[in-house]
């Protein structure tokens, strides 16, 4: 047990460490390499630190990294290191390096380079592309990937898989630990962590925490969604939670949503001290409220999932979710948040925002018991990280593509990519592929007389290294308060560009938890001042909302059908909802399916339920708008909700005669038939924009001289035109194209949902007025059209619809 | 192949509007589009996004359709010719200069848009006339920017209008031509533009340009 150095530190404390750790330490010691499946807040990096404090380690070489995908946190790790260090007496340094690390530290760093370095994904792939990184890592040994869960899903994470697939080139023997809160694949985590030909090791620590929900929140709701009146009774009983409470973490679903409840809470609780935290709010600002949180200081903090990540608050004692976490590991995550001590359940007080989210309450109930959380799949054949890690590896020296072609396949992001591929890849960056060729600006590698590939212009790399990354941020107007008096101007934080362009001077609205009015905006700046009158509007954010996931969607289905088969007199407002439901209409079981069709002046409707979340019901509402639409010339409008889909139509259709569900839901052309329906080619135009910031075919600009998001947008979608016109084949319209579909499809989720659906019995009511489910859906906005009419047609028929408006 | 124009009628002038983006006068013998946007795809380049041509020839490309199809002795562009100074480019002034070969009994003729003025001196060899900020043909006042005159009825371009059509159950956006009662606005020349939304209204003839031909909505 002594063999370990950090065993004495543990004896210095009188703590005894936990099986996991020994296990970890023992392994990690023994140069393997692995996954830690362990939660949040469990005291994971002394398992991984205590691997690497030996003695017999080099020193003025680095021989550890660190990588922590939030940056604010390196330097809050960094302390966590560098104290067992110190204690220890080992003449090791730790530092960190980050975006926000002076260029002078950085400098230093390559010359005396630190024992452990403390590391963002995106600041190691910067530091592998200069010419002595090889020399600079000669002695890495071990590199711990933290909080590898929130990593390996995204293009983040699979930039980091490229960049580790470099290092082990360079170090065979190193040896890579994930940290991981629970995943689905656990054994697919690890190798997307340690590589493809890695046996990995799987320590589980077993301390998973049974997280208990508090379900007393449950009304008063009416019909409508979040009413003043049932928001402000709500509010009050949320201030008395927090009263009772240490300290309150408050969970929204949006930005928006929480700068109202932070509005609307500070002004009816004046009493308590509460903090706002969201990913738009400026850093510092952020930090204080952080640093607040971890002094025990606060009574709450509002938040989105800017906090669902990062350091433990040991004062927070209580969790609150309002509105539907939507995912059931984002619900186990947040209740994680709480209580950060060894052997005690967590609890999430749900608060639900409309009375149909107690339904999805009670099935994250159900489906928390049978402990079956989401899969996420990392991406694969993601050509626009590829393409920028080849520019990045040149900079660092010429490579030959076979040898960097092994390389990639390596890791689980490339495994089975293909040759042909990566050729096309090559070629369009030495010569520009079919479009570009006649830009030489675009041609930034070359093929030297050994078949290496080189810079071609060393100049350029200044520029790349400030282009690497595959985070594109949309929102981009910061806002300013005005300088009063001899204050200087301070940031308060961004918005997105389409709100702030839309706010006029005078206009009042609130943000990072301040009443402002808007004095102007020039260029990318909007100039705010303290508002005169009271404001109530928040801001809106453009992102995508997440939809119900699978196994949240299963649960749904499950309980709605567990309601049916219960008659008491317990009267909560969802069972009051659900009896209205049956009322009206009916409420299915698991393998039947509910179809409503209702009438009013303007047409007919088909509201259909799959209960499969709103991204699923948009590809389903477009794909049987199609199938129905080649039977006939109709053109129809297609809406979705989380529980359904609708079709609409202006003319006599008699939806009740076409519903034939296995011909609907047809596996048959499946794929090829929701391409046709969605507007793949209007979202891909859309989702270019991040493929073409990370290629680096379009610029996000520099500092001090940055574009505004609709520049980006501009330029990528005439690129995107370009290549559609010239060169259909081009990967990366390719790659905007799956995305979309993926996005729509769920990577797979769409078949198995329509394969459910041709088997599903058929419920069919005609319904005499909108049913609790079909609200959403008859007076939701969001629709698409989807027609097989000519456009002629589709002109007459509104133009007869305008007049009969206009002219009655 | 171009589908044939639509005539109507405003104040006693018959007028036709083509699919391509442009409205003949017959009784003037004039070609009248608006906001052509020559070097757009040049300027892009300069800053930054390396765009291949194509958007200025596919301008050129309708032009002669259009020449061929009136047989129009005069062409009038109705403000922002050009995009700006860095996409006049050596590449689009020899462009032009081969097109202005094809065309030289033609006379060209300009009203000053805002991008125009920012895009410099026209190179002497286009041979195309400046005529100021309007041209008063009766009863008609020409400019680039759709601003009511005393003097007559306005025909202009600068807006990019888009016709929305809204239903209950549909929507579609078109390119089009706008006639209010004192302004008329017609669509950009130039497809790689797109401008405010318009609804029909009752004060105002819309016409949608689809699958290559004009409706009156």
């Amino acid at each position: 047990m002594t063999d370990y150095l950090i065993q004495q530190w543990f004896d210095q404390r009188g703590w005894t460490p936990h099986p996991f750790q020994l296990e970890a330490w023992k392994h990690i010691d023994a140069g393997r390499s692995g996954l830690i499946n362990v939660p949040t807040g469990s005291g994971k990096t002394l398992a991984a630190l205590g691997g690497v404090l030996t003695p017999s380690r080099v020193t003025g070489q680095i021989h550890t990294i660190y990588i922590t995908p939030i940056r604010a946190l390196a330097r809050d790790i960094g302390d966590a290191l560098r104290r067992p260090c110190q204690d220890l007496g080992l003449d090791w340094r730790v530092e960190e390096r980050t975006g926000d690390t002076s260029s002078s530290r950085k400098s230093k760093q390559r010359l005396e380079p630190p024992e452990l370095l403390v590391t963002t994904p995106e600041s190691l792939a910067i530091l592998m592309t200069y010419p002595d990184a090889p020399a600079l890592f000669s002695s890495l040994s071990t590199v711990i990937l933290d909080e590898w869960h929130s990593l390996c899903a995204s293009k983040r994470g699979v930039l980091l898989q490229l960049n580790l697939a470099r290092l082990r080139s360079w170090r065979p023997e190193l040896s890579t630990w994930a940290l991981s809160a629970t995943v689905a694949n656990t054994t697919d985590a690890a190798r997307a962590a340690c590589g493809v030909d890695s046996a990995p090791v799987i320590i589980d620590a077993r301390i998973e925490r049974e997280v208990e929900l508090d379900l007393s929140f449950d009304g008063p709701f009416g019909y409508f969604p979040w009413s003043r009146a049932n928001a402000l009774a709500t509010i009050e009983r949320i201030a008395e939670h927090i009263e009772r409470q240490r300290c309150t973490m408050v969970f929204t679903n949006s930005r928006a949503m929480a700068e109202q409840w932070y509005d609307t809470l500070s002004e009816r609780a004046p009493r308590l001290d509460i903090g706002l935290h969201h990913g738009s709010i400026e850093r510092a600002q952020r930090e204080a409220i952080e640093h607040r949180l971890k002094q025990g200081e606060l009574d709450a903090v509002i938040c989105t999932s800017s906090l669902d990540l990062g350091l433990d608050f040991d004062a927070v004692t209580s969790v609150v979710q309002v509105g539907s976490p939507k995912e059931i590991s984002r619900a186990i995550q947040r209740a994680g948040r709480a209580n950060h001590t060894l052997g005690m359940s967590s609890q999430l007080t749900c608060v639900p925002t409309r009375a149909l989210e107690t339904l999805e309450f009670a099935a994250l109930e159900h489906a928390l018991e049978s402990r079956h959380i989401e899969a996420t799949p990392s991406p694969t054949r993601c050509h626009d990280v590829l393409y920028q890690h080849m520019s990045s590896c040149a900079l660092a020296r010429a490579f030959h593509p076979d040898e960097l072609f092994d390389q990639i396949r390596s890791t689980s992001a490339y495994r089975g990519y293909p040759r042909e591929d990566f050729d096309w890849l090559l070629d369009t960056l030495c010569t520009g592929g079919k479009t570009l060729r006649a830009y030489p600006d675009y041609h930034k590698l070359e093929l030297d007389s050994s078949g290496a590939c080189v810079l071609r212009d060393p100049s350029i790399a200044a520029t790349h290294r400030m282009q690497i990354g595959t985070i594109v941020s949309s929102s981009s107007v910061s806002v300013k308060m005005a300088r009063s008096g001899r204050k200087k101007p301070t940031s308060l934080g961004t918005l997105s560009e389409d709100y702030a362009s839309k706010l006029k001077p005078g206009d009042a609205f609130i943000f990072a938890g301040k009443q402002l009015e808007v004095i102007e905006l020039r260029e990318l700046t909007l100039k705010v001042k303290p508002a005169s009158k009271k404001a109530t509007l928040a801001p809106v954010w453009t992102g995508e909302s997440h939809p119900l996931s699978e196994p949240l969607c299963e649960s749904i289905r499950h309980v709605l059908a567990a309601h049916t088969a219960r008659h008491d007199a317990h009267t909560s407002p969802l069972h009051r909802l659900l009896d209205v439901q049956r009322a009206l209409s009916t409420l299915p079981q698991p393998d039947e399916l509910l179809v409503e069709t209702y009438r009013d002046r303007t047409g007919t409707f088909l509201l259909v339920y799959p209960f499969e979340g709103h991204t699923i019901h948009e590809a389903l509402g477009a794909l049987v708008a199609k199938r129905l639409g080649d039977r006939g010339s109709v053109t129809f409008s297609v809406f979705s909700s989380e529980y359904g889909f609708g079709l609409s139509c202006a003319d006599d259709f008699d939806f009740s005669a076409a519903l034939d569900l296995p011909a609907l839901f047809s596996p048959r052309d499946l794929l090829h038939d929701t391409i046709e329906a969605i507007n793949v080619a209007q979202m891909a135009r859309h989702r270019f924009r991040e493929i073409a910031s990370i290629t680096g075919l379009v610029t996000r600009g520099y500092p001090g001289k940055r574009k505004s998001s609709r520049q980006v947008q501009t330029s990528a979608a005439l690129l995107f035109d370009v290549f559609t016109k010239y060169d259909p084949d081009n990967l990366f319209i390719e790659q905007a194209r799956r995305e979309v579909i993926e996005r729509h499809t769920g990577t797979g989720r769409l078949a198995r949902t329509c394969a459910r659906l041709c088997h599903s019995k058929l419920v069919l009511r005609e319904i005499e007025r909108p049913t609790p489910l079909s609200l959403a859906l008859i007076f939701g906005r969001q629709r698409a059209v989807v027609s097989s009419e000519t456009l002629f047609d589709r002109i007459e028929k509104m133009k007869a619809a305008w007049l009969a408006e206009n002219l009655k | 192949m171009t589908h044939n124009p639509l005539q109507i009628d405003l104040l006693g002038e018959e007028l036709w509007l083509f699919a391509e983006r442009a409205l003949y006068w017959p009784r003037e013998d004039t070609l009248l589009i608006a906001d052509v946007h020559w070097g757009k795809d040049a300027s892009f380049r300069a800053r930054g996004l390396m765009l291949p041509d194509g958007n200025t020839l596919d301008t050129l490309d309708r032009l002669d359709t259009l020449l061929e199809q009136t047989g129009a002795h005069k062409l009038l562009v109705l403000g922002d010719l050009l995009h700006d100074r860095s996409g006049v480019t050596p590449g689009l002034i020899t462009r032009i200069d081969d097109w202005r070969d094809l065309h030289a009994d033609l006379t060209i003729e300009l009203v000053e848009g805002n991008h125009d003025r920012h895009a410099g001196k026209l190179p002497e060899s286009w041979r195309i006339d400046e005529v100021g900020e309007a041209l008063v043909k009766a009863p008609f006042i020409l400019a680039h920017e759709p601003t009511p005159s005393p003097r007559g009825y306005v025909i202009a371009g600068h807006l990019h209008p888009t016709i929305e059509l809204v239903s209950r159950h549909d929507r579609l956006r078109l390119p089009g031509f706008v006639f209010g009662p004192a302004v008329g606005v017609l669509p950009a020349f130039n497809t790689f533009s797109g401008g405010p939304p318009t609804r029909p209204s009752r004060t105002h003839r819309t016409f949608a340009i689809a699958e290559g031909a004009v409706i009156e909505i």
